[in-house]
C-alpha cells in the first residue's frame, strides 16, 4: 500500500491515571483499523492523540508522510480528523437536517448567515433516500432512539471532509438491520480514501468490516492482525493472552452460608430472570460487555433501579429493597462506577464524606462528638494511605484513586455486610488499586460478602471466588474461578452478543 | 456500671487477649462508642494500653503478661507486625505443611497461626517453636543446627530440611529492592532460605516497609522470584506499583473493618 495516512512512532504519554507506552501504529487511506481492548486500556487517550487533541510526551506522529513538528500541523491534523464518541452530544436544540449538515450549512447569502432551508431540507431528503435512513426530516431530535442518534453521527462523518475518522464504540447495542446502514456508509468512506479507526468490543463487527485489528492492553499494543487471514479464534487468543496472572492479592478465607439470594430478578427489559446467590466471605465477580446490564444489576440490588423479583432474601429472611435507604438498613453498600456523581458530597470535606454513613456511632445523646469523629476518620484515612491536604480541601481536589478509597472507607466505617463494587478500579492508579484489593481482602476476612462488577477480566480472575457472565439479558455462567479460563469468559460474553444481533 | 468497674474489666480482657476493639467493648457493656473511647483514652494516659485503629493493644512490658518472644518496646512496629500476622492467617488452609523462618514478624505470624488446626509447622526459630509449644492441635518440627540469635542455621539445618515437602513458606528477609532483589544479613541465612525455596510450593516474603529500597549483605533471589510479598500498608506507593508490575502478589495489612 501507499504511504500511511497517519503513523505513530513510539508514542508515550502519561496522565494521572493512564500510561501509554511506546505505541507504534499506522492507518492507511481506505482502511478500517479496529482497536480492541478492555475499558481503561488507553484506547480513548490514544485516539485523542490521533486527532491532535492531546500532545504526546514523547515519540512522533507522521501525517501523510510528514512528521508533525509545529502547531500549524497539529491544527491541520485536528481539522482533518473527526472523533465521534458514543456519548458525544447531538445538538438537541437543532432539527435533524441542521444536525446532519452542521458543518456544511447551505447559505442564501453567506455574509448575512441566512440559511437556505429549502436547500437544506432537499439535501437531507436526498441523503435519507440514498441510505434509507430510519427517520424523517421532521422528527424531533429528542424523540430519536439511541440507534438513530448513532446513525446521525455516522452520517455526519460521511458528509464531512475528514480524512481520519475515529468511531469510538459507536455501535454497540445496535440491531443488525441498523448496522447495515452503517456498513454501507463505512464502505463509502473507505472508497473516498478516508482512514477509519474503529473501536469496538464486538468480535462480529471486527470480522465483518475490519481490515486490520489491533489489541491494546494496559497502555501497550499487544499485536496487530490482518482480519482476512485471521480467524475469530486468533483474535480471542490475542485478547485473552495473559500478561499478568499472579499479581492480585487473594486470601483463602473459608466461605460460609448464603447471605444474599435473589430469584427471578427482572428490570426494565434489560435484565431477565436473574438468579443470584452470595455466601458469607465470598467474592462474586460479574462481567459482561458494555451495555450488558452490569451497572443496572448493581443498582437493582441497591434499590436504586426499578425491578421485580420473586424472592429477595438476606440471611434467609425475605426483605423488600426498593430504595438505597432500605438497602443500607439491610447492610448492603454500593461503590458506584460514577463515583463523582453518585457517591461524593462536593461541599463536604473528606472527613464528613467518610463519616457520612456512620454518624450515629459518634453521637452522645443529641450531639455529634466531632473530636472522636475526626480521630476515627483519621485512622481510616491513614490506613488507606490517603494523603492529607489542607482541611478546607473539597473531596474533589483529591486524585481519583484517593476519592475511590474515601468512598470505600465510608462504607467500611459504616460496617455494612454486603459490598457491591461497580468497576472499583477503573481510571485509578496502580498503588490505589493495590490498596483497594487489599481492603477487599480485609473485608472478606471479617466475614463481609462482596460482588464485583468489572469489565477487567484479569481483575475478575485474580480477585474473585466465583464468576458470573452477563449476556443476552441474563447470567449465562456461574462457575468457580478455578473451573473456568479467561478465554471461556471472553467467549461467553462475545458469543451471546452474536445471538442477540 | 461505674466507669472504674468498666475499666477494670477492660484491663482484664486486654491482659488475656493482648488486643481489644471499641465495637466489641461497646456491645459488651451496652454503652456508646464515645464512652468506650473515653475509657481507652484514660487507660492510655495511665500507660496501660496503646490505642490503635478501632481499639487498643496491651502496653505492659514487665511480668508474665507478654510472652518473651515478642518485643513490645517499639509500639508502632509491633502494631504493624500484628496486622501483618492477621493477613497471614488466611494465606493457608487447615492441614497444610508450612514453614516459618526466623524473624520478629514471623514470630507474631506463628502466634496467630497457633490458633489454627492440624498444621504441620517447620521452623528454625526457637521462639516460633515456643509459640506452638502450647498449641496441641498442630504439629511442630524444629530443625536442628547451630544457634545464632535465637535461630538455627548451618549445614545441619539444611540437611534436616532436605527431606520435607512444604506447601507454604513464610520467609522473613532483611532487605528488598527492584534493582538488587531480596537480600539478608548473613550467608548462612541466605543459603538456608535458598534451600527452603527448593522445598516449597508457595513462598511468601515477609518484611516491614522499612526494608524496601534497601540492600543487605547477601542476595537471596530476584524480586520477582517469590509468589507473594506480605508487608504493612504504610509501604510507599512507588514500591506497590513496581511489585505489581513484576507480577508478584503484594499483600498489605489493610486493617480497616471494625467488627
Amino acid at each position: 500500500m501507499s504511504t500511511p495516512l497517519l503513523k505513530f512512532e513510539d508514542i508515550s504519554k502519561s496522565t494521572d491515571n493512564f500510561e501509554l507506552n511506546d505505541i507504534a501504529l499506522d492507518l492507511y487511506p481506505g482502511e478500517v483499523h479496529v482497536l480492541m481492548g478492555e475499558n481503561g486500556s488507553g484506547k480513548s487517550l490514544l485516539m485523542q492523540i490521533a486527532c491532535g487533541g492531546i500532545e504526546a510526551d514523547s515519540g512522533s506522529i507522521l501525517y501523510k508522510g510528514q512528521r508533525i513538528a509545529d502547531k500549524a500541523q497539529i491544527t491541520q491534523l485536528s481539522v482533518d480528523s473527526l472523533y465521534l464518541r458514543q456519548d458525544s452530544s447531538i445538538l438537541k436544540m437543532l432539527s435533524i437536517p441542521e444536525n446532519l449538515f452542521f458543518e456544511k450549512m447551505p447559505y442564501k447569502i453567506r455574509l448575512l448567515n441566512s440559511i437556505d432551508y429549502e436547500k437544506l431540507n432537499s439535501m437531507c431528503l436526498e441523503l435519507i433516500a440514498e441510505f434509507n435512513l430510519p427517520f424523517t426530516i421532521y422528527d424531533n431530535i429528542s424523540d430519536l432512539g439511541f440507534a438513530q442518534k448513532q446513525i446521525i453521527k455516522i452520517c455526519r462523518a460521511y458528509l464531512s471532509n475528514a480524512s481520519i475518522i475515529i468511531l469510538d464504540d459507536l455501535f454497540s447495542g445496535l440491531l443488525e438491520s441498523e448496522k447495515e446502514i452503517l456498513y454501507v456508509i463505512l464502505d463509502r468512506l473507505k472508497s473516498r480514501g478516508a482512514g477509519i479507526f474503529y473501536i469496538t468490543h464486538n468480535l462480529n463487527e471486527v470480522m465483518e468490516i475490519g481490515d486490520r485489528v489491533t489489541i491494546i492492553k494496559d497502555g501497550r499494543l499487544r499485536g496487530t492482525l490482518e482480519v482476512k487471514t485471521s480467524s475469530e479464534q486468533d483474535i480471542i487468543n490475542l485478547l485473552s493472552a495473559k500478561y499478568r496472572m499472579n499479581s492480585y492479592p487473594k486470601l483463602q478465607v473459608p466461605i460460609g452460608k448464603t447471605v444474599l439470594a435473589v430469584e427471578n430478578l427482572n428490570s426494565i427489559g434489560v435484565l431477565k430472570d436473574i438468579n443470584l446467590e452470595l455466601k458469607k466471605g465470598e467474592i462474586l465477580g460479574v462481567t459482561g460487555l458494555a451495555g450488558s446490564g452490569r451497572t443496572l444489576l448493581a443498582n437493582c440490588l441497591f434499590g436504586f433501579a426499578p425491578y421485580t423479583a420473586s424472592s429477595f432474601e438476606i440471611n434467609g429472611k425475605q426483605v423488600s429493597i426498593s430504595s438505597p435507604h432500605e438497602a443500607i438498613k439491610n447492610g448492603i453498600a454500593l461503590v458506584p462506577e460514577d463515583r463523582a456523581r453518585l457517591s461524593m458530597f462536593r461541599y463536604l470535606d473528606i472527613f464528613e464524606n467518610v463519616a457520612f454513613s456512620s454518624m450515629k456511632r459518634f453521637t452522645n445523646f443529641f450531639s455529634i462528638n466531632s473530636m472522636y469523629l475526626r480521630q476515627s476518620v483519621n485512622d481510616y484515612i491513614a490506613t488507606f494511605n490517603i494523603p492529607s491536604m489542607t482541611p478546607d480541601a473539597s473531596i474533589f481536589d483529591y486524585s481519583s484513586g484517593n476519592q475511590q478509597k474515601a468512598v470505600i472507607a465510608k462504607w467500611i466505617m459504616g460496617r455494612e455486610k454486603i459490598f457491591i463494587f461497580d468497576e472499583p478500579t477503573r481510571d485509578i492508579d496502580i498503588a490505589s488499586k493495590i490498596d483497594i484489593y487489599n481492603s477487599i481482602c480485609n473485608l472478606v476476612q471479617k466475614g463481609v460478602s462482596i460482588i464485583i462488577m468489572s469489565s477487567d477480566i484479569d481483575e475478575i480472575m485474580g480477585v474473585c471466588d466465583r464468576v458470573a457472565v452477563l449476556a443476552n439479558n441474563s447470567l449465562v455462567c456461574n462457575e468457580k474461578i478455578e473451573n473456568i479460563t479467561k478465554k471461556d469468559i471472553i467467549k461467553l460474553s462475545l458469543d451471546s452478543s452474536t445471538d442477540n444481533a | 456500671m461505674f466507669a472504674t468497674e468498666r475499666r477494670r474489666i477492660i484491663k482484664e480482657y486486654l491482659i488475656e487477649n493482648t488486643r481489644v476493639s471499641v465495637v466489641k467493648l461497646s456491645t459488651l457493656f451496652s454503652v456508646s462508642e464515645v464512652t468506650i473511647r473515653k475509657d481507652l483514652e484514660v487507660l492510655e494516659s495511665e500507660g496501660f494500653l496503646q490505642r490503635i485503629h478501632g481499639g487498643a493493644i496491651l502496653c505492659e512490658t514487665e511480668g508474665e503478661l507478654v510472652p518473651p518472644t515478642i518485643n513490645v518496646s517499639d509500639k508502632k512496629t509491633l502494631q504493624e507486625q500484628m496486622y501483618i500476622a492477621d493477613v497471614a492467617y488466611d494465606f493457608i488452609a487447615d492441614g497444610e505443611t508450612i514453614m516459618i523462618t526466623a524473624g520478629a514478624t514471623n514470630r507474631l505470624i506463628a502466634k496467630k497461626l497457633s490458633t489454627r488446626q492440624n498444621l504441620t509447622i517447620l521452623t528454625n526459630d526457637i521462639f516460633v517453636a515456643f509459640e506452638f509449644s502450647k498449641s496441641f492441635t498442630n504439629r511442630l518440627i524444629l530443625l536442628g543446627g547451630t544457634l545464632y540469635e535465637n535461630a538455627l542455621y548451618g549445614q545441619l539445618t539444611q540437611n534436616n530440611l532436605e527431606s520435607f515437602h512444604i506447601n507454604h513458606a513464610f520467609i522473613e528477609i532483611d532487605a528488598i529492592s527492584i534493582e538488587n532483589g531480596i537480600s539478608v544479613s548473613s550467608v548462612d541465612k541466605a543459603s538456608f532460605i535458598q534451600q527452603a525455596f527448593t522445598r516449597t510450593k508457595i513462598t511468601t516474603i515477609v518484611c516491614l516497609p522499612d526494608n524496601f529500597g534497601t540492600v543487605s549483605l547477601f542476595k537471596v533471589c530476584d524480586l520477582n522470584f517469590p509468589d507473594k510479598i506480605l508487608t504493612s500498608q504504610t509501604l510507599e506507593d512507588k514500591f506497590k506499583k513496581q511489585i505489581f508490575e513484576q507480577d508478584v502478589q503484594l499483600y498489605t495489612s489493610m486493617s480497616l473493618y471494625e467488627e
